[in-house]
């Protein structure tokens, strides 16, 4: 089982197309913002455009969770410009 | 310092095919743009990019990256792509593009 991260979202990644649409499970949206890092679960079954998306990473499972996400602070991220 | 090259020089992705191992830099656009170094696995016609091994030059500031070690990179997203100078023929490449140019207007 692959776990999938673009831009702020994390899942479970079911399908793509050849344009990066995608079909994402569990998704959940990891919120930086400068004061706290907050985890919340966005929608259970996501299909996202491919226009929206810029960057697809595998999360290796041991460094994620040894991450203290309560600590990470950092700046939102923008919006996919093309 | 690595070349930096415009993506807009790569008219093909035969040229790119032929770096699958150095390690370089890439930058997505963005207004807040990230810079995220890796080696390269491989690219398609878009210019889509695979890279193992990824690390953010700057963490503190972008720790989305922290627990991904290899990452898909959507080709339209990509600004600059920096690659080891020494590994680049910049004369073969102008030529082999101006080659495909001509061929491109026949």
């Amino acid at each position: 089982m692959i776990l999938l991260h673009y831009y702020s979202c994390c899942g479970t990644l079911k399908g793509f197309d050849q344009t990066i649409n995608l079909i994402l499970d569990e998704s959940h949206e990891r919120v930086f913002s400068s004061s706290q890092g907050v985890e919340q679960v966005v929608l259970g079954l996501y299909i996202v455009r491919g226009d929206n998306v810029a960057v697809i990473g595998e999360i290796d499972e041991e460094t994620d969770s040894a991450l203290d996400l309560g600590n990470i602070r950092a700046e939102p991220l923008n919006s996919v410009a093309h | 310092m690595g070349l930096v090259m415009p993506l807009s020089v790569c008219t093909f992705s035969g040229f790119f095919k032929s770096f699958t191992s150095p390690i370089h830099v890439l930058i997505p656009c963005s207004e807040v743009t990230s810079v995220i170094c890796g080696t390269l696995h491989s690219v398609d016609q878009y210019l889509n990019i695979k890279l193992t091994d990824i690390s953010v030059t700057d963490p503190e500031k972008y720790p989305h990256m922290l627990s991904v070690k290899n990452c898909f990179i959507r080709g339209s997203v990509v600004r600059y792509v920096q690659l080891p100078a020494d590994e680049v023929d910049t004369q073969l490449l102008q030529d082999a593009a101006r080659k495909e140019a001509l061929q491109q207007k026949q």
